[in-house]
C-alpha cells in the first residue's frame, strides 16, 4: 500500500509506475473535482514536472494502487461516510 | 504456546468446530427440496424468535432497499423468495459468530460482504450462482471466519500472530502458519465445509490469500473476486485487524477481471453501500 503523508493541505504518496517510471500521487480534492487527484512524474535530468490528472493515467498504474488512491482521497476529501484516513 | 501443527492435528485436538446453527441446517434443506412450500420455510424461521426478528431487520434494511415495510416472516419469504431468504436467514445466524471478535472485525466481515456483492453485481466475480449478489455477499461475510476460531480456540498464538503481523509486517495468513500451523483461509474453509455450504464458497474462502490453494481451478476466478473485495475493504478503512496490511497477488486483477480504468466507478458503487454497511452492522450486534 502507498505511504501516505500530508504535505499543507494537500495529501501526497509515491508510487512507480507500470513502465517503472517513479511518481508522486498528489491529493487535493474529492473524486467529483477532476484536478482532485493527479500523478506528478518525477522528471529524468531535472526536465520539467508533468502533471497529469488521475483519470489520464489509470492505464499506467496498477489496479491495487488505483484502489488505495481512490480509497484515500474518498476518506480524506469524500462524504460517503467511510472511516477517516489517519496520516503520520 | 502450542507447537505448529496440521488442520488434522488440530482439529483433533484443540479446535472444536461450532455446528451450524440447527434453523438455518433445517432452511437448507427444505429450500433444497423442491417440493417445499414457502409456508414451510416461513414456519422453520418463524419458530425461532432471534432469527426471525433479525431476519425482519435485515429484509426491511437498506441493503435489500424494499419500497414496503415488511412485518412478517411469511411475507418476506414470499417477496424475496427461497435462496434469498436462505442466504438471509445464514446471514442473520453467522452475525452471531462474528460479533464474538473485535468490532474491527465485523465491520471488516459485512464491508468485504458488500465488496463482494458489488463485484458480482459487476461481472468481477466469476463462479457464483445464478443469485450472484447474495451468494457474493454471503461468501465475504464468512471469509476470515478462521480468525474468529483462532482467537477462541488458541488466543494465546492468536495474539502472537497478531504481533508478528503488525511488529514485523509479515502477511497475517503467513504468520498464522509460522505461529499455529495452518492459516484461517484453510481453517475457514474447513468450517464452511463442515457447514455443507457450496463448494464454490468453500474453494474461495480457501483460495482467498494464495489462489493455488483454491482446490477447483475453475474457482480460482472466484477466490481471486474474495482477494480483490478484501483489498477494497480494507483500503477504504474497514481493515480486519490495525496494521496488517493485506497482500494481493498480481494475478488477482486478471483473474479477477478487475482493470485498473474500471476501478474508480467500481468503487464509487462500493462507496455508495456505506450506510447500508452501518445498518448491518447495527442489526448484527
Ligand atoms: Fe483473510
Ligand atoms: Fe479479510
Amino acid at each position: 500500500m502507498i505511504k501516505w503523508q500530508k504535505q499543507g493541505e494537500a495529501v501526497v504518496g509515491p508510487v512507480v509506475l507500470g513502465d517503472g517510471q517513479p511518481a508522486t500521487v498528489v491529493l487535493v480534492g474529492t473524486r467529483q473535482n477532476p484536478k482532485g487527484a493527479a500523478i506528478v512524474l518525477t522528471p529524468e535530468d531535472n526536465g520539467p514536472l508533468k502533471t497529469t490528472p488521475l483519470n489520464d493515467a489509470l492505464g499506467r498504474l496498477d489496479p491495487a494502487q488505483v484502489i488505495d488512491i481512490v480509497c484515500v482521497q474518498e476518506r480524506i476529501f469524500g462524504n460517503s461516510g467511510l472511516p477517516p484516513a489517519e496520516l503520520p | 504456546m502450542t507447537e505448529p501443527r496440521d488442520i488434522d492435528a488440530l482439529l483433533d485436538e484443540v479446535v472444536t468446530l461450532p455446528s451450524l446453527p440447527s434453523t438455518v441446517a433445517h432452511i437448507t434443506e427444505l429450500v433444497n427440496d423442491p417440493d417445499c412450500s414457502l409456508t414451510a420455510v416461513g414456519r422453520a424461521i418463524s419458530v425461532d424468535p432471534a432469527i426471525a426478528l433479525k431476519t425482519l431487520r435485515l429484509v426491511n434494511s437498506a441493503y435489500y432497499g424494499l419500497r414496503n415495510k415488511v412485518s412478517s416472516v411469511e411475507q418476506a419469504v414470499v417477496l424475496l423468495g427461497l435462496k434469498v431468504i436462505k442466504n438471509l436467514v445464514f446471514t442473520a445466524t453467522v452475525f452471531d459468530t462474528l460479533k464474538s471478535g473485535v468490532d474491527a472485525f465485523l465491520r471488516h466481515s459485512v464491508s468485504c460482504g458488500m465488496a463482494m456483492r458489488v463485484l458480482a453485481e459487476n461481472g468481477n466475480a466469476p463462479g457464483l450462482d445464478e443469485d450472484a449478489s447474495e451468494e457474493g455477499f454471503a461468501v465475504g461475510l464468512l471469509h476470515d471466519v478462521g480468525k474468529i476460531i483462532f482467537e477462541q480456540f488458541v488466543p494465546e498464538d492468536f495474539e502472537k500472530v497478531r504481533e508478528r503481523a503488525v511488529r514485523s509486517h509479515v502477511p497475517w495468513h503467513e504468520a498464522e502458519q509460522e505461529i499455529i500451523g495452518v492459516d484461517h483461509a484453510a481453517m475457514g474453509a474447513r468450517l464452511a465445509a463442515n457447514w455443507k455450504l457450496p463448494g464454490n464458497i468453500v474453494a474461495a474462502i480457501a483460495g482467498h490469500h494464495d489462489l493455488a490453494k483454491c482446490a477447483d481451478p475453475e474457482l480460482k476466478g472466484l477466490a481471486a473476486a474474495l482477494s480483490a473485495a478484501d483489498y477494497i475493504c480494507t483500503a477504504a478503512g474497514a481493515g480486519s485487524h490495525d496494521g496488517a496490511a493485506p497482500v494481493v497477488a498480481p494475478d488477482v486483477w486478471p483473474m479477477s477481471r478487475i482493470v485498473s480504468e474500471n476501478v474508480p466507478s467500481l468503487l464509487d458503487k462500493y462507496f455508495r453501500t456505506q450506510s447500508a454497511v452501518e445498518e448491518l452492522i447495527q442489526i448484527a450486534t
